[in-house]
């Protein structure tokens, strides 16, 4: 199930609409197509308009996103952090481009923080070539927002094993990261020129339990990855042992992302990925267990086997000791389980499904000289669905009136077919109760 | 031609939206969104029926995704835009006629759809019922047979079914729809069967 679908990209979907591709290549658009109802139904959209028009439209939508997406920019100037961060941005790059030596420390000083050896080259690249940086540096300024569910790591950090995160990262850092490292630059150095970040942006992110909350202001935060991609020897500290595993549900085996990880008496912490994976760098050469959480799930501590990888079990937690919210949507999830026993019966339904019924009525309907008599048009219709599918002995339970009752069967009449019911025998009659607003 | 990239092209949706919440960045939101947006705007034109609204929409669901999104455990993005993006057009088409459907009832369709996801035999890869599938599609209807063996088996596109059986390519899409959804009642069946004995 977690197979990776690769999304069609708008061209694709342009090209598909416009007819520019060939017979295969329609085929296996079309495969994705049924797969895929967010898809399908885009596509039912896209045929009422020309494939020109799709074009321009989704041109416009994407200038008018890409508008609402920086407007934030502007107002963040305004903050005298972002303002700190610009000037010394802006340092650099005067730096940079008359290369003045005597400022060279404070230059340096700062690209440290970073990233150390090779990287600074890459990175004066960019901040030359793109004076908008600044800009991106004042966006960092949107922290407040951020900050309640960002374990407050660096700020805290009180000692040592500073610099090693970042620059582990750094030292990894594809294009992209290389980005994110320098819209969070500034920021670091505005308000925590001593305490280098330990805020990274790549590692994982806001999912942290609760619980684990006060452990993580104490401790590093570094990102889960692979075990061959971690250099132990970019660490401040030698990393005897890389600690690897999956984090899996215990309801259905799938992976569990976004649960911390941490070893007892290290400061490391590990948060799972997408697929559940984590690995954590132990300093102690015989680490005995790991713990794992995550809010709704219990945490668990798990003795660490001897084959490097290995695989945790989270429970969810009992509802008694959870948090609201995640209450709810336990509930709303189990409310889903009474289904199960009897998987084998299902109601009638309209194919389709009642979701476009309702669209159906709404296009459909004729609109009523409002009645000042009748405050709210409900009529209420209950029928029999055959096994065969046909609509018989229809009774209006409820009505405002004669036409109202006719309207409403003559929509259930012209609508959508009905899927019968079934139990496990096959097919049933079964009575239906509909409720239609008009 | 458009073409839209953006600056974390490799990451995951799901990272993507990992580095959003942890940065309330909205370039990050705005880039996942972006993804998506045609689909988005896909759906919305086939609810609302005119580019203007559903362009407006389409906005209107970003607007949503930045306050809805930290208030829930989002799993799987794409789908859970789907869901959002629907349950907009439906809202905005109740308000248009001024129809008072009761929330209840969107609701339970809501909850209704997100548990939908699960995928057609037909449609995923593991071959493992292939012969119980085979048994259903000879007993289909022929139209619905021929159209869902050439576009399942035959590996031909739509428009290329509809010019061989000489029949319009919407016609095509909705015995392949039909057939589908018979082919689960077969198949649904025949399980149960199954365990009886």
């Amino acid at each position: 199930m977690p197979e990776r679908k690769k999304h069609r990209t708008i061209n694709e979907f342009l090209q598909y609409l416009k007819g520019e591709t060939s017979g295969r290549e329609r085929h296996s658009f079309e495969r994705d197509l049924e797969r895929d109802p967010f898809v399908q139904e885009a596509l039912e959209g896209f045929e009422q308009i020309s494939a020109t028009e799709a074009e321009d439209d989704l041109l416009s939508l994407h200038q008018r996103l890409a508008r609402r997406r920086s407007r934030k920019r502007r107002i963040t100037w305004y903050s005298m952090a972002a303002a700190v961060a610009s000037i010394l941005i802006v340092g650099t790059i005067f730096i940079q481009i008359y290369d003045f030596s005597p400022a060279e420390s404070e230059q340096t000083g700062m690209l440290e923080e970073a990233a150390p050896g090779e990287v600074p080259a890459a990175m004066d690249k960019k901040t030359v070539e793109e004076p908008a940086a600044a800009g991106e540096g004042a966006l960092s300024e949107d922290m407040p927002e951020m900050d309640p569910d960002t374990p407050p790591a660096a700020d805290e950090e009180p000692e040592d094993s500073g610099p090693a995160p970042p620059q582990v990262v750094a030292n990894e850092a594809t294009e992209a990261q290389m980005e994110e490292r320098k819209t969070i630059q500034p920021e670091q150095a505005a308000q925590e020129s001593e305490s280098r970040g330990a805020r990274e942006i790549s590692a994982p992110p806001a999912a942290e339990p609760q619980a684990q909350r006060d452990d993580l202001e104490e401790m590093v935060v570094v990102e889960a990855v692979p075990a061959p991609r971690m250099k132990s020897e970019s660490l401040g500290r030698t990393a005897y042992e890389e600690i690897t595993g999956t984090v899996l549900s215990a309801e259905d085996s799938t992976p569990v992302p976004g649960a911390s990880l941490y070893v007892e008496g290290e400061r490391a912490v590990a948060i799972s990925d997408v697929e559940g994976r984590f690995s954590i760098s132990v300093t102690r050469e015989t680490p005995s267990s790991v713990t794992a959480s995550l809010t709704g799930m219990e945490t668990e501590k798990v003795a660490i086997p001897a084959d490097e990888e290995f695989t945790i079990v989270l429970r969810p937690e009992s509802e008694k000791a959870m948090d609201p919210s995640a209450l709810a949507m336990r509930k709303k999830e189990s409310s889903d389980d009474p289904d199960q026993p009897e998987a084998q019966l299902r109601s009638a339904e309209p194919s389709g499904g009642y979701d476009s019924f309702y669209v159906y009525l709404e296009k459909n309907r004729r609109s009523f000289e409002k009645d000042t008599a009748v405050t709210e048009a409900l009529v209420v219709l209950r029928f029999l669905v055959t096994a065969q599918g046909k609509i018989s002995d229809i009774v209006a339970a409820k009505s405002p009136g004669e036409p109202y009752t006719k309207e409403a069967i003559r929509l259930l009449k012209k609508g959508p077919q009905w899927i019968p019911a079934f139990d496990e025998n096959g097919t049933i009659d079964q009575e239906v109760t509909l409720r239609i607003m008009l | 031609m458009l073409e839209i990239s953006g600056k974390h092209q490799d990451q995951s949706d799901e990272a993507l939206l990992q580095l959003y919440l942890r940065s309330s960045n909205l370039e990050l939101l705005g880039e996942l969104y972006a993804r998506y947006m045609h689909l988005v705007y896909g759906v919305c034109l086939k609810y609302l029926e005119n580019r203007e609204d559903a362009s407006d929409a389409v906005m209107h669901i970003f607007e949503k995704l930045i306050s809805e999104i930290p208030r829930h455990q989002v799993r799987n993005f794409k789908s859970w835009l789907y869901v959002l993006t629907k349950n907009h057009c439906l809202m905005e088409l109740r308000s248009r006629k001024q129809v008072r459907i009761r929330r209840a009832e969107i609701k339970k369709e809501l909850e209704f759809m997100e548990s939908v996801d699960e995928m057609h035999p037909l449609d995923r890869d593991d071959h493992s019922i292939e012969n119980e599938l085979r048994e259903c599609i000879r007993r289909l209807k022929e139209e619905q047979r021929s159209c869902i063996e050439l576009f399942y088996y035959q590996n031909l596109c739509y428009r290329e079914i509809a010019s061989k059986l000489q029949m319009e390519e919407k016609k095509v899409k909705s015995h392949i729809q039909n057939g589908k959804r018979n082919l689960k009642i077969c198949l649904e069946n025949s399980h149960a069967r199954k365990e009886e004995t």
